[in-house]
């Protein structure tokens, strides 16, 4: 059967990791490709990199270190921050990433997604969508989806949205809530299973993990297909290796 | 020389990086002669069946292909690659392959895809198709990374080296047979594992009769 994947996610600054993992013992700290090594090392199944270089002009830097993990790195790369064109999208995939993740874009130019799908397969056509949950009326699911890391309220419904992305060739949605992110209570079980329930195509959770069992909450209490984290791993809470180790004891289905 | 076909379509640098990991060096070329001349020639291909087919064609590389085929050269298809091998294909219409391999190719949703998600994206382990002994026992029940839609449905099961359970359904996740060989999964991306086969697979082309 399918594994539940689990994702580490570096966000990545300039060139520089500015959350990723963080051992004393480590050489470059900031150095992307050595993060990544230790992530495959201990069994990543994929990797995200989250590109937040403010400045367009210092994006490029991002293509080089794609490149560089992607030579020593043999998994699957999903890379986002900053893609606004299907031109971004093609020298991402070109330089290594296996995925490109989409947000603020897709919600403004949403035929960015079907260009992007119908040009490289939409199994490299990932949407990310950060949702929060509102008290507006006119919004059926409850949760609103935010642009821009999180600062404009696009009023748009967080379900219907997941499901126009998947009508218009998203391979995958990576949905992090507000609400849960950085507050280390869990993951949202009621946002992810919301959203699961109303489209076929695989979600990955984001947002809210603080202990190994919100890593088995995740899996046995929703339908998401990847449980993606990034501070309990950057600030070495725990590995890779001791969450699959959870998952497993807790009999859900891990690649080891 | 192991020639990577650069026709526009498919990770080629994850599968040159995976090759030199190995200790094989490639030529990525669009070259005639390259491909004619190769030891084994590697089809990658990532995205939509139709336009894929389409750009080799517009190359002229899918006779060049069939050719050196025909003439006991070596293949491997990855993801795409793999499916264009076969007969036709069924992703939104009705597409000619290269005919390599006699089969066709079907979308996921024809193996009950009620409960499953589709795209299939995700680490699963194979299932080693005994009746064909290429691919070492060793690769059982190891986990690789697949992403697709659709997969090619093969005629003679002897052609298939393994299988992955999908639904209900077990589905043709690979095939070894003669010259050819062919990953619906991206070995180049399944960690030490796909490394592994990958190297055993070049192998076994190789050092074939």
């Amino acid at each position: 059967m399918l594994k539940i994947r689990v994702i580490p996610c570096l966000d990545v600054k300039e060139g520089r990791v500015v959350k990723g993992i963080n051992f004393v013992d480590l050489k470059d700290a900031g150095d992307p490709v050595e993060q990544a090594k230790i992530y495959d090392d201990q069994g990543a199944d994929e990797l995200c990199f989250l590109d937040i270089t403010a400045s367009i002009e210092k994006r490029d830097i991002l293509f080089d270190i794609i490149h560089k993990t992607a030579k020593k790195c043999f998994m699957p790369l999903t890379v986002g921050g900053g893609v606004r064109k299907v031109e971004d999208v093609r020298k991402l995939l070109y330089s290594g990433a296996d995925k490109v993740s989409i947000n603020s874009s897709a919600i403004y130019e949403p035929d960015l997604i079907k260009q992007s799908s119908n040009r490289f397969g939409k199994q490299c056509v990932v949407i990310a969508i950060d949702a929060k949950k509102t008290e507006n009326i006119n919004c059926k699911s409850g949760y609103e989806v935010f642009s821009h890391g999180g600062t404009i309220n696009t009023n748009l419904d967080a379900v219907e949205w997941a499901k126009q992305c998947a009508d218009l060739g998203a391979g995958e949605i990576l949905l992090t809530s507000m609400d849960n992110d950085g507050t280390k209570k869990g993951f949202n079980i009621e946002l992810i299973n919301k959203v699961t329930k109303n489209i076929n195509i695989p979600v990955i959770a984001s947002g809210g993990v603080g202990e190994l069992k919100h890593f088995t909450e995740g899996a046995c209490k929703t339908d998401a297909s990847g449980l993606l984290a990034a501070s309990v791993f950057h600030y070495g809470d725990f590995t890779i290796n001791e969450v699959k180790k959870e998952l497993n004891n807790n009999g859900v289905a891990v690649r080891i | 020389m192991i020639t990577v076909v650069d026709y526009g379509y498919g990770n080629i640098f994850s599968i040159v990086s995976a090759f030199n990991e190995i200790g094989f060096k490639c030529k990525v070329s669009d070259k005639e002669n390259d491909i004619l001349n190769a030891t084994i020639i590697v089809l990658p291909g990532v995205g939509a069946f139709k336009q894929a087919m389409r750009s080799l064609e517009i190359k002229k590389l899918d006779k060049i292909i069939i050719k050196a085929v025909a003439n006991k050269k070596n293949i491997i298809g990855i993801c795409l690659g793999y499916q264009m091998l076969f007969d036709k294909s069924n992703e939104f219409g009705v597409y000619n392959g290269l005919g390599l391999v006699e089969g066709e190719v079907r979308s996921l949703k024809t193996f009950d895809g009620r409960y499953s998600k589709i795209p299939n994206v995700g680490w699963r382990p194979l299932i080693l198709n005994k009746e064909n002994k290429i691919m070492s026992d060793k690769n059982d029940n190891q986990m690789f990374y697949f992403v697709h839609s659709f997969v090619p449905f093969a005629k003679y099961e002897k052609k298939i080296s393994s299988f992955i359970k999908f639904n209900d359904n077990k589905i043709h996740a690979s095939i070894h047979y003669n010259n050819i060989v062919g990953f619906q999964f991206h070995p180049e991306k399944s960690g030490k594992a796909g490394l592994k086969l990958l190297k055993e697979s070049t192998e076994y082309l190789l050092n074939r009769d």
